[in-house]
Order: structure tokens, then C-alpha cells, then sequence
């Protein structure tokens, strides 16, 4: 690898193909380079679907998918690699081990052939160290723990000495205490292997933690794409902003370029100044109808001392607590905005156990929040994105 | 097991009243009953037999070269039926199991067929197609190879009574292995026969040879086809029926231990056979 100028130009996984399922259809453009790549979205966004094509487990209708310098896909050739000779290491969510195997038998099965008895052997050995399993050869799948069970499975793909590894939910069958403790060893296996990795997950805390990049999907398609924080930065749509966690979507009923940044109305009348970079390109080119602002609620600084002005006047906006509730070490408190009809959703702002009691939050007060830059973002309603890229 | 009944007596007490308390709930002992009339309608032809056997004459009718002939008839017979069977049949259990193509349902209801005949009928439909003056019994004819009243039709009239166990039993199992791990084997860098062998088969093993046993035992027992298709040579359920007509039950008695003995056998080999066996990379 050393000899190329450029890795990133050629090493990792490429994939930009669409296929069909019945009325399923799915559109997907992604890169994985070395290293953990995160596949969130809801249930039925194409995740699995998407694994399984690269896996070379489904085929594709349109488009090419590569891995290194060598073509797995080619629709309009006509390349279809199958999946044997793909080498795509493949762990599904169920972990799928061969029961009628022992461990050793599982992990040895797609070692390669040219290993004799001894060195596959010692090859087991090697790779059960790895997942922390040492001494499991000779048992069954079935007296295995859905943590070593997981662990396994990683050996298992590592053996093959596949040229890429696709993680599909690889903790979803996990209790939370064992999850968080194979968590941290999965990252660290698939990071020591430099392997280009696609981790499929619907839990945006477990992508947070474990990616370095970020490729979200939903509906059949790509939303968004790229590190990490270029992707939950800066979302493009409704959308990717509730998906990744951008708590308020509010409406907004026009905006106006200004001189320095954009001027934004929202639904219930209040306005506010956003600077010029929180307004995404995608709600720059629709109807100003069709934008709205997305806000960080946990970012945003709440004071109940309504008449004193903050330090940023720019961006405030005003409304009254309408409720507050408690879940475990958590505290919210929904606020509806000044102005905003009954029926519209109240923002629910986070508050932490410690900081809740010096808040003074209880229903009836009014309170401002104080919007930071990196906070508030216009984003485009979705079904104008979908359109434009049809 | 008698945990299961005292938890479930107990949570039910108040739900059943006073009188269920102490013995068994009400529903476990009639399904015993009832089971108990079931095994016992079962077993008492058998037992009814073994008391009934002229034991004395059983070394003189073991002796009897057409016995011996006859069972040995219905044994090679069986025996390549159900070769030709696993041969032809797996590869469609496999098919069904796994495969989605037009008319798969019709395909496979039409695997039952020869259940649905009357065996008489299996055998009569047969001889039109292998009899001599059938399509392709006329082809063998001219050749020099009879069809009918042959071994080859001993052989053709057990297949095609027998085979449905064999394919239903295998699609069944080859239906219940996770399609999962076949794929996972595949990007292990195994090719589709080499998952076949060392990932289908192994896990369906067990349903696979239980269906190739109850092919056997069919065959082996086969009379209503065989007797039109091929009444010579004598298998041993048509020497039977012979013995018995022309001299009765006491003829037939002793030659109806051997083809159970015989059955007894195929049974417990099929038994180790599915317990012991060891496959590639297989759990002791």
C-alpha cells in the first residue's frame, strides 16, 4: 500500500449501484476506506439489503461496486463476482454459525486451503486469542453466549482473510450490560485489522461511538454521507437532522438572505438571524415554504429569566414550559414556543439529573432560549430533495 | 415432566374448583388415556403375533429356499430404490426446499401422487408405461431387457411407491436449515456444492436418512404395485400373501417374523446411524 501515492484513492469499498425488491427500491452511493464505517437508519431503510449486495448475496440492477483495485460489480459488463470469490468477510445479525461445527470447525471453514492441518490449527488458535476466546476449539455453538457467539463470527470472517468486513447489527442481539463490554473489542479487532469495515446499526449512539465515518440511509437511499461530524453537523434534511438527533424540526414560513446571514420567520412568528453557514444548500435552492430549522435542543441555553436580554439577541426565541417529566437520571422539559398553535409540538429539551434542580423548570414559566451558532440549521423538507434527485 | 404437571395443577387450582385438587388435572389424564388406547392399538397385533407363532416351525420355514429367495429379492430391491432414490430424490427435496421457481407448488403437490393411489392402482399405471407394450417397457423390450416381472420391475414398482417419504422428509429438512448459513458459507469462499456437502446435508442429515428409512421400510414391504408390476420374482410380501392363500396363516406366520426382524434391524441401524454420525468438522 505503501507504494501508492494516494491510498485513499484506490484502497476500500466502493458501492454505487440500485436494485429492486418488489416496490422496494434501493439506491445506495457509499465509500468505506480502512477503517469503521457506520450504516445507520431506521428498520427498512435497506441496510441489510445493502450488506447483502455487496456480499455479492443479492444482485444489483444498475451500477458497479469495487473493493481495492478489484471490480465485484459491474452491471453494465455484466460482472458479477459470486460471493465465494468476492472476499467480503460477512457477519449477519444472527451470526448464522454452523451448529453441526465446533468453533475450531466454524472459524477453520474459510481458512484458506493452502494451510495444512497444523497451520490452520494454529491459525484457530491465533484468531480465538484475538476475540479473547482462547480454549473454546472444541466447543458447540449452541453452549455459546450471544457476546462469544458474536466473537466467533468475527473470527470466522477473519479467517478467510476477506479484503473487507460488513457487520450487519452486531449487537442488536445483545443484552445492554454485554453489549457495552464487546463493544470497545469489536471496534479495537476491526481497527487492528485495517480492513475497510461497514457496520450496519440503527442506533445512532452506537455508530457515534465506534465509526469515524457516517453513511445514513433511509428510504431506499443515501441522505447523507462522510465523517462522522461532517454528517451530524451539518444535515441537509429534516430527515437526517431527526436522524441524527437534531431534536426540534420547527416550521418556518420564510426566510431572507441578508447581509450577514439569513434572516429565518418561523410558523408561530418569531424570527431569528442565522449566519450564513447553518443554512444547508439544499434548503438554499427550494421554496422558502418548504425549508425548516433544525435545533440541537440539548445545545440550546435555557434561562427562565424572561426580561433580561442575552448575550446573543440574534438568536432567542421565547416560550412558556408546558410540562415536565422525569425518565431515570433524565429531565425534560417541553416548552411550547410564543405564539405557536396548541396542536403544534412543544420543543423537549434534555436536561441532565445534576443541572435540573438549579433550572427552576415547572409548567407555566416562561423562558428564553439562547440559540449557539452550531445549534440551529435550515434544512429542506425531504419530499423536495427526493424529487430533485429523481 | 412431573414438575410441569404439579406447576400447571397449581395455577389452575382455583380456575378448575375444589375437586381438582390432590390428583392429575382433568386434561392431562384423559390425553393419557387417550394415548395410552392409541400405543395400545398399535402394539397389539405384535404382541398378538409373537404369542401366536408356531415357534417350533420357525428354523423349517427359515430353511425354505424360497423364502430366503424372496427375501432376498425384497432386500436388493429396497436396497436400490432407495439408492436411487437418495440419488434423484435429495437433489429434489433440495430444489423444493430452497429454490423459487413457476410452479413450485404444483411441483410439489405433485410429489404426492403416488401416496394418493391405491397401490394396486400405482402398479396398474405402471404397466401401462413399462409393460411390454407400454411406451418405454416396448423400447427395453426390443433390447433384450424386460421391465415387468423382473427385478428391474421389482425395483421400479418400490421407487415410485416409496420415494414421497424420502422427498418430503428431506424438503422438510432442508426447509428448517438456516438459509443463512449457507450464505455465510459462500462468502467464506466455499463454492455451492462444497456448501451443499458440508453445510445443507450435514444439518439436514438426520431428517434425510429418516426419510431414506421410511423409504426403505416401504419398499421393502411393498406388495399392491409390486404384485402387478412384477408378481415374479417373489418379493417377500407377495411370497407371503402366496402362503397365505394357498395354505394358510400358519404358512405365513413365520415368514412375517422375518420381514419384521428385518424392518427391526434397518431400524436400529438408521437410529445409530443418525446419533453417531460424524461429519465434516462435526460435534462429537
Amino acid at each position: 500500500m505503501s507504494e501508492v501515492n494516494d491510498p485513499e484513492a484506490l484502497a476500500g469499498l466502493r458501492a454505487d449501484f440500485t436494485l429492486r425488491r418488489g416496490v422496494f427500491r434501493l439506491r445506495a452511493e457509499l465509500s468505506a476506506p480502512p477503517g469503521l464505517t457506520a450504516l445507520l437508519g431506521p428498520s427498512g431503510a435497506g441496510k441489510s439489503l445493502t450488506l447483502q449486495v455487496i456480499a455479492g448475496l443479492a444482485s444489483i440492477e444498475r451500477g458497479t461496486i469495487t473493493l481495492n483495485d478489484r471490480t465485484l460489480a459491474d452491471a453494465s459488463a455484466g460482472i458479477a463476482l459470486p460471493p465465494q470469490l468476492r472476499r467480503v468477510g460477512y457477519v449477519p445479525q444472527s451470526y448464522a454459525l454452523f451448529p453441526h461445527m465446533t468453533v475450531a470447525a466454524n472459524i477453520a471453514y474459510g481458512a484458506p486451503t493452502r494451510l495444512d492441518r497444523h497451520a490452520r490449527d494454529k491459525r484457530v488458535a491465533t484468531l480465538l486469542d484475538l476475540v479473547h476466546l482462547p480454549g473454546y476449539e472444541t466447543r458447540s455453538p449452541h453452549n455459546l453466549s450471544g457476546g462469544e457467539a458474536q466473537r466467533v463470527a468475527l473470527a470466522r470472517a477473519l479467517a478467510a482473510e476477506p479484503d473487507a468486513l460488513l457487520l450487519d447489527e452486531p449487537f442488536s442481539a445483545l443484552d445492554a450490560l454485554t453489549r457495552n463490554a464487546v463493544r470497545t473489542d469489536l471496534r479495537d479487532i476491526a481497527l487492528a485489522s485495517g480492513l475497510p469495515t461497514l457496520l450496519v446499526t440503527h442506533d445512532l449512539s452506537e455508530a457515534l461511538a465506534l465509526a469515524s465515518r457516517l453513511v445514513l440511509v433511509a428510504r431506499g437511499r443515501i441522505q447523507a454521507h462522510g465523517t462522522v461530524a461532517d454528517v451530524t453537523e451539518r444535515p441537509d434534511t429534516m430527515l437526517a437532522a431527526r436522524l441524527l438527533g437534531w431534536g426540534g424540526v420547527i416550521a418556518v414560513t420564510q426566510w431572507a438572505r441578508e447581509r450577514e446571514g439569513v434572516s429565518v420567520t418561523l410558523a408561530c412568528g418569531q424570527t431569528l438571524r442565522l449566519p450564513d453557514g447553518a443554512c444547508a444548500q439544499t434548503a438554499k435552492a427550494t421554496k422558502a415554504t418548504n425549508a425548516w430549522l433544525a435545533l440541537r435542543l440539548e445545545r440550546l441555553i435555557v434561562s427562565t429569566n424572561a426580561d433580561a436580554e442575552p448575550a446573543n439577541a440574534l438568536r432567542v426565541l421565547r416560550g412558556v414550559v408546558r410540562s415536565v417529566t422525569q425518565a431515570g437520571p433524565f429531565w425534560n422539559a417541553q416548552v411550547a414556543l410564543d405564539g405557536a398553535a396548541p396542536t403544534d409540538a412543544a420543543l423537549d429539551l434534555p436536561f441532565s439529573a445534576r443541572e435540573w434542580p438549579t433550572m427552576g423548570l415547572t409548567p407555566g414559566v416562561s423562558v428564553t432560549l439562547a440559540i449557539p451558532e452550531d445549534a440551529a440549521r435550515l434544512v429542506a423538507a425531504d419530499t423536495e430533495v427526493e424529487e430533485a434527485a429523481q | 415432566m412431573t414438575t410441569l404437571w404439579r406447576d400447571e395443577a397449581q395455577s389452575d387450582a382455583s380456575a378448575r374448583g375444589p375437586d381438582a385438587k390432590g390428583g392429575l388435572p382433568r386434561g392431562t389424564l384423559t390425553i393419557w388415556l387417550l394415548a395410552a388406547l392409541a400405543l395400545i392399538y398399535l402394539i397389539a397385533p405384535l404382541v398378538e403375533l409373537l404369542l401366536a407363532e408356531p415357534w417350533s416351525q420357525v428354523p423349517a420355514a427359515l430353511a425354505d429356499p424360497q423364502a430366503i429367495d424372496a427375501t432376498r429379492v425384497s432386500a436388493l430391491a429396497a436396497t436400490i430404490s432407495t439408492v436411487l432414490v437418495a440419488l434423484f430424490g435429495i437433489p429434489l427435496a433440495y430444489a423444493l426446499a430452497r429454490w423459487r421457481f413457476p410452479l413450485r407448488p404444483i411441483v410439489t403437490a405433485l410429489i404426492f401422487t403416488p401416496l394418493v393411489f391405491p397401490a394396486v392402482v400405482s402398479g396398474i399405471v405402471q404397466l401401462l408405461l413399462y409393460g411390454p407394450y407400454g411406451p418405454i417397457g416396448a423400447a427395453f423390450a426390443t433390447r433384450g431387457v424386460e421391465l415387468t416381472d423382473s427385478l428391474a420391475g421389482v425395483v421400479l414398482a418400490q421407487t415410485f411407491v416409496a420415494a414421497p417419504f424420502a422427498v418430503v422428509a428431506a424438503r422438510s429438512a432442508f426447509e428448517a436449515v438456516n438459509p443463512l448459513t449457507e450464505s455465510v458459507a459462500q462468502t467464506l469462499g466455499a463454492s455451492r456444492w462444497r456448501v451443499f456437502w458440508t453445510i445443507s446435508l450435514p444439518q439436514a442429515w438426520s431428517g434425510v436418512v429418516a426419510g431414506l428409512a421410511l423409504t426403505w421400510l416401504r419398499a421393502f414391504g411393498e406388495f399392491g404395485a409390486t404384485a402387478v408390476m412384477a408378481y415374479h420374482p417373489y418379493t417377500l410380501p407377495v411370497y407371503i400373501y402366496v402362503q397365505l392363500t394357498g395354505l394358510g396363516t400358519p404358512a405365513a406366520l413365520p415368514l412375517a417374523l422375518v420381514a419384521l426382524t428385518a424392518c427391526a434391524l434397518v431400524i436400529t441401524a438408521v437410529l445409530l446411524l443418525t446419533r453417531r454420525s460424524r461429519l465434516p468438522g462435526g460435534l462429537p
